[in-house]
């Protein structure tokens, strides 16, 4: 394998590739295959769970394939100066050439590297890729991370005729978004279940792009955009029927602002997040009252102003949950409807958007009697 | 004014064999570990302890002092059933019961008797209540302090209710030998007898110096206690501070290395940490794990969730699965003991959980049928199927 490129684009595929790592620093186990094929370079990383692979365009000198430690290649060629690369491999080392600098890098026969099996998908459709990343972060946080409730350590899409759902839930909470209307998604009704990881990566590196692929088999799924394709084993538990969790009549609505519950709930969460996040929250006709008492810590309440129809509800949630949800309503003025103390409530922005609905549903914390 | 009952069951493992088995009613009768064999004597009648039948002797011994004893093999379940329903009957006289032991309870009835008087009267009326609803006899001891309660119960047995009121400690109290008084054992007796003090009367007229300086810091207490100023409260549920986590463990007979029995175990000990962990209206975060090889090398494994849970079959699920963890870790290791605790309690709000599942929306409801079959029948009464493979 011989090829040459400049030093700033071979960065940016090996940085793309890196966002595989499980943690934030790239990880020092996590190796790249490099491969020459016509004039393209393919990179290729996994973690077992996910494989990335990105195309660049190089001039090819010399077709072949070797894989290298990905951190290590990256910092030496980060460190370069901005000039054309050459790169060479045998079977057992990469060498590096830019102007006067020389590296030998050890690398993995491509035998070692793992060998991803062939996919073909025989699903595949195009969404626009600034709704659906809005749709996965406002679904991804609340995916459940309990390995004993494997049925919902995944976000579920629901593929249906003209619409798409993307629901999470961690059996607290539970995230619900529609996109529905132009695309023409699939006839026959279809659900898989995609493990939060590709899809984290999927929020961080495709926000610039116009359309993402989705493709889908029995067994594996693939997102592809721009120069990249993300592989990743669909889940197999079969997600809960979450239709039958959804409450339709829900006769407490109260209408506030978004900033003012957020900014009355982190105080609140000052105190008790020491001990369960309990809160309280006292719903009157013009006024919502949010308590805290810890015997650890002390007590603490506040007040915002709201447009209450319904029953004087005293009822508790866990002020963590509300912090990590109400940033995802887009719209400043929000709409909770409860059934009652221990029910599940809905927070959804007072206004919907045209083809992108969604809300998120709240179970409460029972208080002690 | 400060009253304390106490109330002590007579000969309660035999009483329990005689109520239900009336026909052994007023013969000579001893409860023992197993008849054949080097078992001793864990309780008799009445009528055995007339004829010299003794707590802590051999079988033979017995046979011997009272040939037509009559042997019944204990049976603890028996006994702390019938524990459960004195404690419960006690609390309907007051909020406020320490169970001391199986067959002891301690109550305080400061705020519900104004006067000693009053508290004889309602002494009676709890050895009726047990009477009559167990036909259980019991002696009941009343004092201004616990210590002196428990010894005006000795002096009442049995079938009696004693009372001895501050002012007459020199009667009742203080002419009784140390030995009575609970902590003075054997060495300590020795040691004051060559103090000279004899009595608890002695002790109490002793020099708190010459104490402080023989026995230290418990010197005082010593005093304090045949004074008759006993600061101990009476432990009630609501005084004692809620667990900071729960566990239970346990020896096998062997050392086994089988999955299904080792789970089996498991499942009897999380029904245990469940069973006090719902008493007690609290949900976990963290389950651990100890498992002792035959090596005796030990480790704990702590796992902790993102959420409070109660439910009992998930904490099983979860402590097998880290019980698994270990074993496939481990395959050829033999254990010797096994445990499950959890911690991380939350006691205040219950966070409720969407009804996703079946199993999930079961655990809870099922839990809580369970716990409370459990408080009434005992905690064997009702156990996983995979505890008894």
């Amino acid at each position: 394998m011989k090829f040459t490129t400049n030093k700033i684009a071979l960065v940016k595929a090996l940085n793309k590739v890196a966002a595989v790592s499980t943690r934030t620093a790239v990880d020092d186990t996590l190796y790249v295959l490099l491969e020459t094929v016509d004039n393209m370079l393919n990179l290729t990383a996994t973690d077992l769970q996910v494989t990335m692979r990105v195309e660049q365009e190089v001039i090819v000198m010399e077709e072949g394939r070797l894989a290298v430690n990905t951190k290590r290649l990256l910092e030496i060629v980060k460190e370069l100066p901005t000039a054309t690369v050459e790169l060479s491999a045998n079977e057992e080392q990469l060498e590096i050439n830019c102007e006067s600098s020389h590296f030998l890098l050890n690398g993995l026969s491509s035998e070692e590297f793992l060998r991803l099996p062939a996919f073909n998908p025989s699903v595949e459709i195009g969404l626009p890729s600034k709704t659906l990343i809005k749709m996965l972060d406002k679904t991804v946080f609340c995916v459940s991370k309990n390995e004993s409730r494997p049925e919902i350590n995944g976000v579920l899409f629901d593929i249906h005729g003209k619409e798409l759902r993307v629901v999470s839930t961690d059996s607290r909470r539970f995230a619900f978004t529609s996109l529905s209307g132009t695309y023409n998604l699939l006839q026959d009704p279809t659900k898989i279940v995609i493990l939060p990881k590709v899809l984290t990566i999927l929020i961080k590196e495709a926000e610039e792009t116009e359309e993402i692929t989705l493709g889908f088999n029995d067994r594996y799924l693939m997102f592809k955009y721009d120069n990249v394709q993300l592989f990743s084993l669909l889940h197999d538990h079969p997600y809960p029927e979450y239709e039958r969790v959804i409450p339709n009549d829900n006769t407490n609505i109260a209408k506030m602002n978004r900033d003012a519950l957020l900014g009355a709930t982190k105080r609140m969460n000052v105190l008790s997040s020491i001990g369960s996040s309990q809160m309280t929250l006292e719903f009157n006709q013009n006024e919502l009252k949010l308590f805290v008492t810890s015997e650890e810590t002390g007590t603490g309440d506040d007040r915002i102003p709201i447009n209450y129809t319904g029953e004087n509800l005293k009822i508790g949630f866990n002020s963590s949950f509300l912090i990590s949800l109400l940033p995802k309503l887009d719209n400043e003025e929000i709409k909770w409807e409860m059934g009652g103390p221990l029910k599940a409530s809905i927070i959804r922005p007072m206004e919907e958007e045209k083809d992108l609905k969604y809300y998120f549903l709240l179970m409460p914390l029972k208080l002690p009697s | 004014m400060n009253i304390i009952l106490h109330v002590d069951m007579d000969a309660f493992f035999a009483s329990v064999e005689q109520v239900i088995n009336p026909s052994l009613l007023g013969k000579p009768i001893a409860v023992c570990g197993a008849i054949e064999g080097r078992s001793i004597i864990t309780t008799s009648s009445y009528a055995a302890r007339a004829r010299g039948v003794k707590t802590g002797m051999p079988i033979y011994l017995a046979r011997k002092a009272c040939p037509s004893i009559i042997l019944v093999e204990g049976d603890h379940r028996k006994y702390l059933y019938y524990s459960m329903q004195i404690m419960n009957i006690l609390k309907r006289f007051s909020d406020r019961v320490e169970a001391y032991s199986i067959d002891e309870a301690f109550l305080d009835l400061k705020g519900i008797c104004k006067d000693l008087e009053e508290a004889k009267s309602l002494g009676y009326k709890i050895k009726k209540t047990i009477r009559q609803e167990l036909k259980l006899p019991c002696t009941v001891g009343i004092s201004q302090a616990k210590i002196v309660a428990k010894v005006a119960t000795s002096l009442g047995k049995p079938d009696g209710l004693f009372v001895i009121p501050k002012n007459e400690l020199d009667r009742h109290y203080w002419t009784l030998p140390v030995k009575e008084l609970v902590g003075i054992g054997q060495s300590t007796e020795v040691a004051l007898k060559i103090m000279n003090i004899n009595t608890i009367g002695d002790l109490a007229n002793a020099p708190v110096t010459d104490l402080i300086r023989r026995f230290g810091k418990n010197g005082y207490w010593m005093k304090q206690i045949a004074l008759g100023n006993d600061p101990s409260e009476v432990v009630h549920d609501g005084l004692q501070p809620p667990p900071k986590s729960i566990s239970h463990s346990t020896t096998l007979d062997q050392d086994i290395k089988d999955r299904g029995r080792l789970r089996a175990v498991l499942s009897y000990l999380v029904s245990k940490v469940a069973q006090r962990m719902w008493v007690h209206g609290a949900s976990y975060r963290t389950i651990y794990l100890v498992v002792r090889d035959s090596s005796f090398k030990t480790v704990s494994i702590a796992r902790t969730y993102d959420g409070h849970d109660r439910g009992e079959a998930l904490l099983f699920l979860r402590s097998a699965s880290i019980l698994d963890g270990w074993i496939n870790d481990n395959p050829a290791t033999k254990v010797r003991l096994i445990g499950i605790g959890i911690s991380g309690f939350n006691y205040g709000a219950y966070q409720m959980e969407l009804p996703l599942s079946r199993q999930a929306r079961q655990d809870l409801a099922v839990t809580d049928i369970v716990t409370r079959v459990r408080r009434r029948f005992g905690q064997n009464s009702i156990l996983r199927a995979n505890a008894l493979v």
